[in-house]
């Protein structure tokens, strides 16, 4: 009888260990988004609550998501699991939930970065403009609207 | 019989040491507080040869020592009685500082409500270690905004100094409508063993806002401290200084010219260190359209003049180099990621950087680790190392060859 008293507790510790908005980044994670967006372009970018810039990043990305919904856009959080419910805060305050989230979910997170890119030593925010054959180039920094413009641009130009 | 004996003492002695040294597997680190379940250790020797550690355990900051070089240690003692939400990466941990008289001095970063902000924790022990002083806030200002990425060092006349990254002239220019780049290195003294420190005192405006800073002697009271700075064009390369008690300086001088503009935080601050003949052996990591990677420089303060500038190693991984100088040779210790080892690389210089050894890996791991820490004690040199659930101290200099000869 009593142990009921402690399912909702037992239910509320194990909500908290997996945040159910982020999908947990791991080693193989980079290849699951590449095949997801398999002929599509996208942007991916990397981001955490540790970085001021990249607050100034969401909330472009928040304004150009308002202007033109429907692009293919990954955001990943490099913070730590424990963290998470804070970072799911932010994108909603962002309005950026709809999107597609990922959160870093391993301990070693040199191998996450090297996995994703072995030339990116961390700084962030750090973003790939990914074309539809998958060619991508990185941009260490937060991005402006304008290379957002430029970017869609190119893809229109090329026709896709 | 004295060959069985002898072997005996062996197997009992390395039964000891590995009960001294839990394995990961066999530790609990929801139920045990030690330096191996702890976080972001550092390390620094009393003159006695005692190893003093600090690290951060859930909500608190701990002391524990080594009398056997980081074989073994004490029981952790619990620095702040109420819990505190503490900064706990590589680029921000907590510090340890020793006096003359035994006194132990200790900084962190608490972190406080909302994004990015924090404030400059400080505590002291005057009973070796056995209770510490209720821990106060360094930063004067009330404001709540970034107070971070403190650097504590003690003088030999006894001076503390910590040097900090604050925010607070951007609160400021916020209010009047202004705008501000990055945050401004701030830095306080204590001339009363801690009970106290003065003034808050601005060495630079616009610092990068995310990169450990570095601290190194200078003279009987004087202290230097290297950053990552933001130049014009969002140029985050470095600045050196030197700081003085009464908060007078002489500004800050360029410390190196990677070129790497960007408007981002790479986390990825410099380590300094002074030298036997008063220049100073800087270590820097940068990914700038001119110097890419891990770099080394002396720099020389009358002249601002910077000598053998070396490119260490501009593979991809490569990170968070360390300096250090003794008995007349320099090392570099640095880290490096191969997409499946992590390793600790260490050169060594005999002409004060003008010629260096070829790397030799001299620790490595295939799981998470913390930045790689050099601590010395007289002639040797140690490494640092928290690596997942262990703490690592193992003597890299003199190797055990060449220790046969100075002993």
């Amino acid at each position: 009888m009593l142990y009921h008293r402690w399912i909702p507790l037992l239910l509320v510790l194990l909500s908290v260990q997996v945040s159910a908005e982020f999908k947990p980044f791991q080693a193989d994670s980079l290849k699951e988004i590449q095949e997801r967006y398999q002929g599509q372009a996208f942007l991916l970018t990397l981001w955490s609550l540790e970085c001021s810039p990249c607050l100034r990043e969401l909330d472009m990305l928040s304004r150009w998501v308002e202007k033109y919904p429907g692009q293919n856009i990954v955001l990943i959080s490099t913070d730590d699991p424990s963290v998470a419910d804070k970072a799911w805060q932010l994108i909603k305050k962002y309005k950026l939930a709809k999107l597609d989230s990922w959160i870093f979910s391993d301990q070693f997170t040199e191998r996450l970065r090297y996995n994703i890119d072995p030339n990116w030593h961390g700084e962030l925010p750090r973003s790939y403009f990914y074309s539809s054959n998958h060619e991508r180039h990185g941009h260490s920094g937060a991005l402006s609207e304008q290379m957002l413009k430029s970017w869609a641009g190119q893809l229109n130009a090329t026709g896709l | 019989m004295l060959e069985g004996n002898k072997t005996l003492v062996c197997l009992l002695i390395a039964a000891a040491y590995m009960m001294s040294r839990q394995s990961f597997a066999e530790t609990d680190c929801n139920t045990e507080v030690s330096i191996d379940c702890g976080k972001t250790p550092s390390a620094i020797f009393a003159s006695d040869g005692r190893l003093w550690a600090t690290f951060v355990q859930g909500q608190y900051v701990y002391v524990s020592y080594s009398d056997n070089q980081g074989t073994a240690f004490s029981a952790p003692v619990k620095v702040n009685d109420l819990p505190e939400d503490i900064y706990t990466n590589g680029e921000n941990r907590p510090k340890i500082s020793l006096g003359n008289k035994g006194e132990i001095y200790l900084s962190w970063t608490e972190k406080t409500e909302g994004m990015h902000t924090g404030n400059i924790r400080f505590s002291y022990s005057l009973d070796d270690g056995k209770n510490f002083e209720n821990p106060y806030t360094v930063n004067n200002d009330g404001l709540l905004t970034s107070h971070r990425f403190d650097q504590l060092y003690t003088s030999p006349s006894g001076l503390i100094y910590i040097a900090w990254l604050d925010k607070r002239d951007q609160v400021n220019a916020r209010v009047s409508g202004d705008t501000y780049t990055g945050s401004a290195v701030y830095y306080a003294v204590s001339t009363n063993s801690g009970k106290s420190f003065g003034d808050n005192f601005k060495l630079a405006d616009h610092s990068c806002e995310c990169c450990r800073m570095a601290i190194a002697p200078a003279g009987r009271d004087n202290a230097a401290v290297l950053w990552r700075h933001i130049f014009a064009a969002g140029t985050r390369d470095h600045a050196i200084a030197l700081l003085s008690k009464d908060g007078k300086t002489n500004g800050f001088d360029r410390a190196s010219y990677d070129n790497w503009q960007v408007d981002a935080c790479p986390h990825h601050g410099p380590d300094l260190a002074y030298s036997n003949d008063g220049t100073y052996h800087m270590a820097w990591f940068s990914d700038g359209n001119d110097q890419k990677g891990i770099y080394y420089g002396r720099y020389n303060f009358p002249d601002g003049s910077i000598a053998n500038l070396r490119a260490i190693d501009a593979q991809p991984g490569a990170s968070h180099p360390q300096v250090a100088e003794l008995a007349g040779h320099v090392f570099f210790v640095w880290k490096t990621y191969d997409g499946e080892r992590t390793r600790i690389q260490i050169l060594e210089s005999l002409d004060r950087g003008e010629t260096w050894s070829a790397p030799r890996s001299v620790a490595t791991t295939d799981a998470s680790s913390d930045h790689p820490i050099l601590v010395q004690h007289d002639d040797r040199l140690f490494l640092s190392w928290h690596v997942e659930q262990s703490y690592r101290f193992e003597l890299l200099w003199p190797e055990s060859g060449e220790r046969a000869t100075i002993n």
